[in-house]
């Protein structure tokens, strides 16, 4: 046990890499967040969730330029074998002016359940930026219009992220988000970088009360993440690979 | 620096007209559910009758804006008090933040003392236009007898020697602009005339009236904060042009000054909607809700003698009060109220009886601890029976809680920070020896706040415990962030907890002002999802329509809306909200249904001025 705490706090004080692809594992992707990337970023990243029975939620995502604009490809599933909830999403960003971004997600979704009909429903997302010099806004609409395969079976939520930076290494992101299915919640995130190779973030939730820890390291164009997540109906383990071929 | 900033921009902007976002900004973070269109026409009385900052008589005026708080009230009335202000710029000396002023300036001037301010003429139209889609059933059916519509036409004018006229015309969808036999649908005209003679006032049409705390009578707009409670009218009459259909009076009423004593007489006549009971909704569409306008008789005669000096006050009141719904009877009501200033003490109080035997009265010291705490003691109590129909709205106190104690204490850590407190504690007395439910509760009201010129953080959270009934808990957050020279952004966020069950919404509003600062675009979306409680929800302000609601279930709704100077004259706006619920299938019930889950509405206004 006093090892693990030896452990935790020796790589607490390591430090990371740019904060800016640590965006890419929210559990909501905001568009505004391409403006950051000027190169060519790939990052797929898996949680389970449950094991018993393979409930998996996986993401496979290409990031890249396109006539001075960056786009993201992005396919998503949830479910398992029986039971698979897939979206494919094309993103972009427009930059307002120095510090606002807008940004928009086009989903297609896709509902598979074994024995039952295939459902198909199309959405988008809207998201705001706002970044000054230590802090950030965030404003994400998901599925404002409430799209729906059948009935109220698309997640839509409105979310707002303010990020403060303590200093160059820390930063706080504390999320309010008002789901129309699940209510309110309340999320902090604390992530500690070290030197552009290591990072460690502190998930903490606070309604309904959920925790979990991040851990990231980067090697060359590679950046690995793993992460544990304490949800109030399972626990969640987390892999994420991010390759960005021109930072070797 | 920030002063030369504020100087130099209050001296570009002074010629452009008066748009009152920025007021309403203030009272939407502090008092949210409060707010009606009664408190935009008292901000367009005030622009059209600026209150003279070296009378003293004009001075207390400045709390109806609801526009600064306990300090800094405190601190202008004892500048102004203490020598003839030679410039409203002076007020940026005091120890009082900027936007603060900012948010009053266009409400005062200053003149000589002796001197009557010359009167211009001035007038301003505003004409408004409000409609739905999908329409309710009531509409689709016809048993609305009027148009889905509303209208709303108000004209002000400044005439000559002191005489001014004001007219008011709406209409709620559904209801017709002319009843067939019963005249027209909710107008107003007001004539006035007010000079510093000895005869000061003279009021036509509708007004409201205002004694003591406004135990008997206080019918004028006031924020019913929960923090510092005090009516404080500033004029026993006062002229209304307001859209309410209740809470009102119409007749004559005067005002004579004779050395430091006013004398009011007013006399009101008019029917009251309803039947064997009054009918608040202001709604008339339906034969049968047409059935109740104008059937109940009230009439009223009263007199009020009043004498002030400095901050010192006493004054009493008869009146001779008879109605249908009340007991057909003449009631003879008397008041008798004083207010009075010992350094840092304040104390007023007042005592009302209904014909010598029912009785009510409310007793209150407020005492400032140096200029940064202020602490109020608020002890109140009546008679079960006595006449409650036209009260200013106390918290807890007028709704059937006869007994109260409230107390309540506010601090200012520094510049940026303020603590503000209120316990209140109310009982009812109806039924002594029975256990009833609700018979006795009470509430906390706290709020930290954070303001700088920037950015203003507000925390809220109440507690409410009843007896007999679920423990209420509510904490709202308020964020406003100045993120450019033209762009605002506001975020709120409420949450409810009522024995486990959540209530919650987040709201986010941008407000976006051109460089020129002759278009503005406002634009608001919010989530809400509750169970067991409302959740109060305002769009960004646009003028003349007080777009906000309850909202219950779960949905989205969002608005915008994009206003337009055209010259210094005239402006022009449009505002289109929507509301979709994901929970049901129609929206409300009987005639008010409509057939979707969502409905769009449209607003439009034009405003003119000279």
């Amino acid at each position: 046990m006093i090892k693990l705490i030896q452990v935790t706090l020796v790589l607490m004080s390591f430090c990371a890499y740019a904060q800016k692809t640590a965006n890419l594992l929210k559990d909501h992707f905001n568009p505004c967040v391409l403006e950051e990337f000027n190169t060519t970023t790939f990052h797929s990243q898996v949680s389970v969730l449950n094991s018993e029975f393979g409930i998996q939620n996986s993401k496979i995502a290409s990031i890249f330029k396109l006539q001075n604009r960056s786009f993201q490809l992005a396919y998503q599933q949830y479910g398992y074998k029986l039971f698979k909830d897939s979206k494919y999403s094309i993103s972009s960003a427009q930059k307002l002016n120095s510090k606002m971004y807008l940004g928009l997600n086009i989903n297609f979704h896709q509902l598979y359940i074994s024995g039952a009909e295939k459902h198909h429903a199309l959405s988008f997302d809207l998201g705001y930026s706002y970044k000054a010099d230590t802090y950030e806004f965030h404003l994400f609409l998901e599925n404002p219009l409430n799209n729906k395969y059948v009935e109220n079976d698309l997640e839509s939520r409105f979310i707002l992220n303010s990020l403060y930076y303590w200093n160059t290494n820390l930063y706080s992101d504390l999320q309010f988000e008002e789901s129309l299915h699940t209510g309110f919640h309340i999320k902090h995130q604390l992530t500690y970088s070290y030197q552009n190779f290591l990072s460690l973030s502190i998930i903490q939730a606070f309604h309904s009360f959920e925790y979990g820890f991040r851990l990231g390291y980067k090697k060359g164009a590679f950046q690995i993440y793993s992460q544990y997540r304490k949800l109030t109906w399972t626990n969640a383990t987390g892999f994420a690979l991010i390759y960005v071929p021109g930072n070797e | 620096m920030n002063k030369i900033v504020f100087l130099l921009f209050w001296l570009t902007t002074i010629s452009v007209a008066q748009d009152f976002s920025k007021q309403w900004r203030y009272v939407e973070s502090l008092h949210e559910k409060n707010l009606n269109d009664e408190l935009v026409e008292i901000w367009e009385y005030y622009l059209q009758n600026p209150i003279n900052l070296n009378d003293s008589n004009e001075l207390y005026q400045l709390h109806e804006l609801q526009l600064l708080n306990e300090t800094d009230l405190k601190l202008i009335k004892a500048y102004c008090r203490s020598r003839q202000l030679i410039s409203i710029y002076e007020l940026q000396g005091l120890d009082i933040n900027i936007e603060s002023l900012k948010r009053v300036k266009d409400f005062i001037y200053i003149t000589a003392k002796n001197n009557t301010k010359t009167t211009s003429k001035k007038s301003n139209l505003y004409l408004g236009l409000q409609c739905q889609t999908p329409q309710k059933t009531g509409i689709l059916s016809r048993e609305y007898i009027g148009s889905p519509f509303k209208t709303h036409f108000r004209y002000r004018s400044n005439l000559k020697k002191g005489w001014s006229l004001g007219l008011n015309w709406e209409k709620d969808p559904g209801e017709p602009l002319w009843y067939e036999n019963e005249g027209a649908n909710n107008f107003t005209i007001n004539f006035s005339y007010k000079q510093k003679d000895k005869l000061r006032k003279i009021l036509f049409g509708k007004y409201d009236i205002n004694i003591g705390e406004g135990l008997l009578f206080g019918t004028s707009y006031r924020i019913n904060k929960p923090y510092f409670l005090s009516y404080k009218p500033t004029a026993i009459t006062k002229e209304s042009l307001s859209s309410k259909e209740y809470n009102y009076f119409k007749g004559i009423a005067t005002q004579w000054k004779i050395r430091s004593t006013d004398i009011d007489v007013f006399i009101s006549h008019r029917k009251l909607n309803g039947k064997a009971s009054i009918d608040k909704t202001g709604l008339f569409r339906t034969s049968k809700e047409i059935g109740k306008r104008k059937r109940i008789q009230e009439n009223l005669v009263g007199i009020a003698i009043s004498k002030k000096k400095r901050e010192n006050k006493i004054s009493w009141a008869g009146i001779v009060y008879r109605s249908d719904y009340l007991n057909d009877k003449n009631n003879f009501f008397q008041s008798l109220y004083l207010s009075k200033n010992y350094y840092n003490i304040d104390y007023s109080g007042e005592i009302a009886l209904q014909n010598l035997y029912k009785w009510a009265l409310i007793q209150k010291l407020t005492i400032s601890i140096s200029n940064n705490s202020l602490i109020t003691l608020q002890f109140r109590s009546r008679n079960d029976s006595i006449f409650n129909e036209y009260k200013s709205d106390y918290s807890s106190f007028s709704n059937g809680y006869e007994n109260g104690f409230l107390w309540c204490f506010q601090h200012n850590f520094n510049k940026k920070w303020q603590f503000r407190a209120t316990f209140d504690h109310f009982r009812a007395n109806y039924l002594k020896n029975e256990k009833t439910h609700f018979s006795y509760g009470r509430k906390i009201y706290s709020e930290i706040s954070r303001i700088t010129d920037k950015r203003k953080f507000v925390l809220q959270f109440q507690n409410k415990i009843l007896s007999d009934s679920e423990e209420l808990n509510k904490f709202k957050l308020y964020y406003l962030e100045h993120l450019t020279s033209n762009v605002k952004f506001t975020a709120k966020g409420n949450y409810i907890d009522e024995s486990g069950q959540s209530n919650t919404s987040l709201q986010s509003n941008f407000y976006r002002t051109s460089n020129s600062e002759l278009d503005k675009i406002n634009i608001s979306y919010c989530v809400f999802n509750t169970q067991s409680e409302s959740i109060f929800w305002q769009a960004p302000y646009f003028y003349g329509n007080y777009n906000s609601r309850f909202l219950h279930g779960k949905g989205i709704t969002g608005s915008i809306s994009y206003q337009r100077k055209f010259n210094r004259a005239t402006k022009l706006g449009i505002q289109l909200t929507q509301l979709s619920y994901t929970d049901r299938k129609v929206i409300g019930t009987g005639n008010e249904q409509i057939g979707s889950n969502s409905k769009l509405e449209l607003s439009l206004y034009i405003k003119w001025k000279n």
